[in-house]
């Protein structure tokens, strides 16, 4: 491959898609701040009533496995 | 340095005064290879949260900014790699074009297909190399190489749009 080759491309690349010269639309420090402070996901009360429940129900009617594997 | 090293402790201060300082690059460079403003917003943030999460293990003897700009690429490979964008750029994002292009419309678009069918690697060196004109040196660093592997992606990027081309009829 030659020198030629080489600038004929880059002379087609460069007329196809042009140099990027943009600096960002916005500030992105708001969004790295968010980022950075967002607490990870964590079980809030509810979600382990909701698991006690289940589980609770499961332990009193053990045919209820059957009846949700079936609708899985 | 002194920042630096601040950074490297886990200084928040220091770690936004870092962000401030980088985000117009990072973005810039993210933005040269996915060519979507909205994206490199996204993987700018990404960059700087990786940055984050990575701080002990930064050495403060050496560049921040090659650091960032190899967190950057990764994560822009690997957006390109989910999403396969277009590569043709939007209108408004570019430098303006000539008035009397050399190329017509279909032309660049042949030749930004072209470029998209290349594996991901030699892609972004040439996309690098070629239209944005960013050195060997940089253009290793990151992607994680040396100079010598960044001219032969780039030389092999060169070859195969060179086919590309000639199979299409754009060169002969």
């Amino acid at each position: 491959m030659s020198e030629a080759d080489h600038d004929d491309i880059r002379r087609l690349l460069q007329e196809a898609l042009p140099r990027v010269h943009v600096e960002p639309r916005r500030d992105l420090w708001p969004a790295m701040s968010l980022r950075l402070t967002a607490r990870p996901r964590r079980f809030v009360w509810y979600d382990w009533a909701l698991a006690g429940l289940a589980g609770a129900a499961l332990a009193a009617c053990p045919d209820l496995i059957l009846v949700l594997l079936y609708h899985l | 340095m002194e920042l630096l090293k601040r950074f490297r402790q886990g200084d928040p201060e220091a770690f936004e005064a870092l962000f401030r300082q980088f985000q117009a690059e990072v973005y810039g460079w993210i933005l040269r290879i996915v060519r979507d403003p909205s994206a490199a917003e996204d993987l700018t943030v990404e960059t700087f949260w990786r940055i984050h999460g990575a701080h002990g293990r930064f050495d403060p003897g050496a560049s921040f900014g090659a650091w960032a700009r190899r967190i950057a690429t990764n994560l822009a490979i690997d957006h390109l790699r989910r999403t396969r964008l277009e590569v043709a750029l939007p209108e408004d994002l570019a430098q303006p074009v000539a008035a009397d292009p050399i190329v017509s419309r279909e032309t660049r678009q042949q030749i930004a297909d072209a470029l998209g069918r290349l594996p991901l690697t030699l892609r972004v060196a040439a996309t690098l190399s070629l239209i944005e004109e960013r050195s060997p040196k940089e253009i290793a660093e990151a992607l994680g190489t040396t100079e010598g592997a960044a001219r032969v992606r780039v030389s092999r990027a060169v070859r195969l749009l060179r086919d590309q081309l000639r199979r299409v009829g754009v060169t002969r």
